[in-house]
């Protein structure tokens, strides 16, 4: 019989679950954060090789 | 500079819910500390409709003005919908385990949420697979308007049938399992998780729209590469 004052230790569910939406989200962002960088990247490597091409013709 | 304020200001308030959910809320008498999963589990379902209700409008818009940035906010708004979906139902599995002795149940409600899932999954696969810029545009803001139909389901299901799932806001099925009264510090809990949730949705989606801005400008630039 559950006390009032003694509820179920169910703390290692509440870790579980704080790390996997941790996950879920941390890896979200690093996601976005890695498709910004890399687009970055190749737009400049584009406008660079397209002003290139531009200044050939 | 506006979008690093709002930036800054979701990492102190993501910290301050955890706080907030950890050490401020306090224990439930039955469920114990899983219960503290309740507060990012709601946030989460919140957000999921709320960035679905952004790719309705957004749809809408899109088909009456032919603007392509609403289609932007559309694709990357339903992106962020799918993301907290996720979120939602892993959390609610998660609270089940102990509570209801079960990872998971074909409940009304969580029967609806996969479906709601299932859905935007299926409109990320038609944005990012379908020929044809303005063909896609089209078809994807027709789905995203038809896919909604998916969200007041999902919030009406413990409403409407028989369930499990417990009700917070309003009256409970008597046969749902895991029912608790909010005392006054767990309401405002919920609601600071709330709002932080909000504050951070409208961020991740300001950063969402300028990578597929920044997409579209790299098509673009290749495009006219080849061409010449």
């Amino acid at each position: 019989m559950l006390l009032e004052n003694s509820p179920a230790d169910t703390s290692n569910y509440l870790i579980l679950g704080f790390t996997i939406l941790a996950i879920i989200s941390g890896g979200y962002c690093i996601y976005l954060f890695n498709r910004f960088s890399k687009l970055k990247q190749q737009v400049s490597v584009i406008e660079k090789s397209n002003s290139i091409h531009n200044k050939d013709t | 500079m506006r979008l690093q304020l709002m930036t800054v200001s979701s990492l102190i308030l993501i910290i301050l819910s955890v706080y907030m959910v950890l050490i401020y809320a306090p224990r439930e008498i039955i469920m114990g500390d899983v219960q503290r999963i309740f507060y990012y589990h709601v946030s989460s379902g919140w957000i999921a409709a709320l960035a679905f209700l952004v790719t309705l409008i957004t749809s809408i818009m899109f088909l009456s003005t032919q603007n392509k940035s609403y289609d932007r906010v559309a694709m990357s708004s339903a992106e962020i919908g799918v993301i907290f979906t996720t979120m939602n139902i892993v959390s609610g599995s998660i609270w089940a385990r102990p509570v209801w002795n079960t990872w998971w149940t074909w409940d009304p409600r969580l029967t609806t949420a996969t479906i709601m899932w299932l859905l935007y999954i299926a409109y990320l696969f038609l944005h990012a697979g379908l020929e044809g810029h303005d063909r896609r545009r089209h078809i994807t803001a027709v789905y995203g308007i038809v896919a909604f139909i998916s969200v007041p389901l999902t919030f009406m299901a413990i409403r409407i049938w028989r369930t499990i799932h417990p009700v917070i806001i309003g009256s409970a099925d008597p046969d749902a399992e895991g029912q608790f009264d909010m005392t006054a510090r767990m309401t405002v809990t919920l609601l600071f998780t709330v709002s932080t949730f909000t504050v951070l949705y409208f961020t991740i989606l300001w950063h969402r729209v300028r990578i597929q801005s920044l997409f579209e400008y790299m098509s673009k630039l290749q495009y006219q590469m080849h061409n010449d």
